[in-house]
């Protein structure tokens, strides 16, 4: 590329990143009286912003790969740059926050409406895509730690949005704590990876020049960091708290931003992963996939159905990234952005609706076993919320169909013919392909297709909502992302550079498993009463286990204070000794040193003051002491 | 006791007491007689020293001595001429300016 081509492309980069930093600044130092200007100015920045991501998409297209890199500091005659590398992967990873961010901010104005907060809200949102943006271009480990940082404090902060509410805050209190533990784990494997290689770029051959044994530590402690950020097994129980923050948040959070975060490290990272991380990858994500399956069959809340449907869906993508389907799970991870922003979208159009008749009485309305009947009342929800669902279920001519089925074509030809432990990773996401349309299914029946529960005038959201719920619906068809005569030729460029040899056989077996699944689904919930349903929270005891980690910590710390309390003890002593000691001492100062010194200038003063006093002026004493000076004199000369 | 260890003794009390007439006196012209008298039993014992030893050296010192002492008891006298027109008073007492001022 030309030097020119390069610095416009470079422009255009920092154009991206910039706007929504931007835009949260300004959000932020807006003053309330004119609070309303923040959603428009966020959203209109970041309408900017995906417009110029997409520019640099189709500008990179499939081919090149763009890398800038300035000093940032010298370490030990080790640089660390600030770097940026854009491939593909990158540019549509870009293109697809910028996008969703601002269908989420066109979203939150209608439903923010009423907030008294909207410019912080705004502005942590804007920051929110600004962190994530970030970490998505930059290529030094570094940055992209700082920016995995900024992701969970933004997170954090829209979580506890709702500040008068104490599940918020101990929702966001856990989600940020558990992120914690990724973190970590994060850390440690830049410290080995940077004692060990001396580079933190993901792009130098050298990072991963290192013994194996520590190349695989390092690998897992990255994949740590990718546990607690996309809501893994045994990390993932923040996620469903989470569902506490505004729907909007929980959008971008599904979608775009927090739990992408981790995938997209996996892909960025990929090189570092030895066979035997890899093993762990798979296993990691096959766990976390079926609890997230069976979690979401249970739950009764609209938005914890989906939370868990998530972990579901991200385990799948954990899994194929650790199995051999790397551009199956990305590309599932880009058509999951987009159906579960239009979902979480959907599902607070519908809690928005009904929370708009509702105000007065105490009813829950995020139970799906209070909706029922919506169809009809919320006509453009219903579409694009159904279109949405089946392409999470991966009902065929939707993006999640394409996905899957490479998902499942790539696994399975991973897998091979012999019986070994790839087998039953395999058959997990076979588990999860038909798992998902029965909670999916289940989740449409009750809200749009029962026998209404309560009688409500709901009337349908504002345009300002129903925009982005059809954009994504568009989205989350089949069309654009695989051959089709609306496709974006470069999407499919990027995305099915290695499009396995269809194999039909895998085709039909999963549409008809999806079908049965549909239909099982239809008879199961077609005739069930679900008040007398009792609500079950899988938790799969992970809570049990934090929280006896939580009190073993309790006990240690207050073991700690005890010998703390020791240590005091000591220290007190010491100290009072030392005062002691400091007393004494005082006193020898001011009465022994000092007594000298006064001993000695009074002594001299009463010498001065007699000798003085025979200088007294009268001539006579004079003489009287020279005499007696002369008479010692003489007394001395003779004897 | 021979004759000249009584002149020895007279010598010893003539210079006694001209050191005490000297110091004790307030009058500074009595000061100076005392101091006269001192010098006197100084020339008292040149003399006397000069009979024991043979020549004239002592008793010419004396006359020198007494030269001198004429001389000093002029310019003594002119001092404390000056110093009366000065102080207004003769009395040692109050003539103090040796002392630091404090």
């Amino acid at each position: 590329m030309t030097t020119a081509a390069n610095s416009y492309i470079l422009w255009l980069t920092l154009a991206v990143l910039g706007l929504p930093l931007m835009a949260s600044l300004s959000c932020f130092s807006i003053k309330q009286k004119v609070g309303w200007l923040a959603p428009l100015l966020s959203s209109i920045l970041l309408l900017i912003a995906s417009i110029l991501a997409s520019i640099l998409f189709f500008q990179i297209g499939s081919e090149y790969e763009v890398s800038f890199s300035w000093v940032w500091f010298n370490l030990n005659q080790k640089e660390i740059a600030l770097s940026i590398l854009l491939d593909s992967k990158a540019s549509i990873m870009m293109l697809i926050v910028t996008i969703v961010s601002f269908l989420v901010h066109v979203y939150s104005i209608g439903y923010m409406a009423e907030d008294y907060h909207q410019a912080r809200y705004f502005g942590m949102l804007a920051f929110f895509t600004f962190a994530m943006i970030g970490l998505v271009m930059g290529s030094n480990l570094l940055i992209i730690f700082i920016f995995w940082e900024l992701v969970g404090v933004s997170s954090y902060r829209l979580i506890a949005h709702d500040q008068e509410k104490e599940t918020a805050i101990k929702a966001a209190t856990k989600a940020f704590l558990l992120n914690k533990i990724g973190d970590i784990g994060f850390l440690i494997g830049l410290i080995i990876l940077w004692s060990w290689s001396g580079t933190l770029e993901v792009a130098d051959p050298n990072l991963i020049s290192i013994p194996p044994f520590w190349l695989a530590t390092a690998g897992v402690c990255m994949f740590i960091g990718v546990i607690s950020k996309s809501a893994q097994f045994p990390l993932f129980n923040w996620l469903p708290d989470a569902m506490e923050g505004p729907t909007p948040v929980s959008a971008l959070i599904h979608a775009a931003t927090m739990v992408a975060a981790g995938a997209y490290l996996l892909v960025r990272i990929a090189i570092l992963f030895t066979e035997d991380v890899l093993i762990l990858i798979a296993i990691t994500g096959a766990i976390t996939t079926l609890a997230g399956a069976v979690g979401a069959l249970f739950q009764f809340d609209i938005k914890k159905i989906l939370a868990y449907s998530t972990i579901s869906q991200l385990g799948l993508i954990v899994m194929a990234m650790g199995g051999g389907a790397v551009q199956g799970g990305y590309f599932h991870l880009l058509h999951h952005a987009f159906f579960k922003a239009g979902l979480f979208l959907g599902a607070g159009a519908i809690i928005h609706a009904l929370h708009q008749v509702n105000q007065q009485s105490n009813m829950d309305v995020q139970d799906i076993r209070n909706m029922g009947g919506l169809r009809k009342k919320l006509p453009i929800t219903f579409i694009s919320f159904m279109i949405c669902a089946a392409a999470l279920s991966g009902i065929p001519f939707t993006s999640g169909y394409v996905s899957k089925e490479f998902i499942l074509t790539q696994m399975t030809m991973w897998a091979g013919n012999e019986f070994s432990w790839r087998w039953i990773v395999m058959s997990c996401t076979w588990a999860v392909t038909f798992l998902t349309p029965i909670y999916t299914f289940r989740l449409v029946w009750f809200i749009f297709y029962r026998k209404p529960q309560h009688e409500h005038n709901i009337e349908e959201v504002p345009i300002i909502m129903r925009i982005p719920l059809i954009v994504l619906a568009v989205g989350s068809l089949a069309m654009l992302s695989s051959l089709s005569p609306f496709h974006i030729s470069s999407v499919i460029n990027v995305l099915q550079q290695s499009y396995p040899s269809t194999n039909t056989i895998i085709s039909f077996v999963s549409i008809a498993l999806i079908l049965i699944s549909s239909a099982a689904a239809f008879y199961i919930y077609k005739n069930q009463d679900a008040k007398n349903q009792k609500l079950v929270t899988p938790q799969y005891y992970l809570d049990a286990v934090s929280n006896y980690f939580s009190l073993l910590t309790l006990k240690l710390s207050e073991a700690t204070r005890w010998f703390d309390k020791r240590i005091d003890f000591l220290i007190h002593g010491i100290s009072y000794f030392q005062i002691t000691v400091a007393h004494i001492t005082g006193w020898a100062d001011r009465y022994l040193v000092d007594g000298v010194v006064d001993g000695i200038a009074y002594s001299a003063k009463g010498v001065g003051a007699v000798t003085r006093s025979l200088a007294n002026g009268k001539i006579q004493s004079y003489l009287l002491w020279a005499m007696a000076g002369l008479v010692i004199f003489i007394v001395w000369i003779l004897y | 006791m021979s004759k000249q260890e009584l002149l020895f003794f007279f010598s010893a009390f003539l210079f006694c007491s001209g050191l005490l007439i000297a110091v004790t006196k307030k009058n500074a012209i009595v000061v100076l007689m005392g101091i006269e008298l001192m010098l006197n039993a100084a020339n008292l014992n040149l003399a006397l020293f000069n009979f024991q030893k043979r020549g004239m050296d002592g008793q010419l010192l004396a006359l020198f001595i007494i030269i001198v002492a004429v001389c000093e008891a002029a310019v003594g006298i002119a001092i404390i001429l000056k110093s009366y027109h000065f102080y207004h008073s003769s009395v040692l007492d109050q003539i103090s300016d040796l002392k630091e001022k404090n």
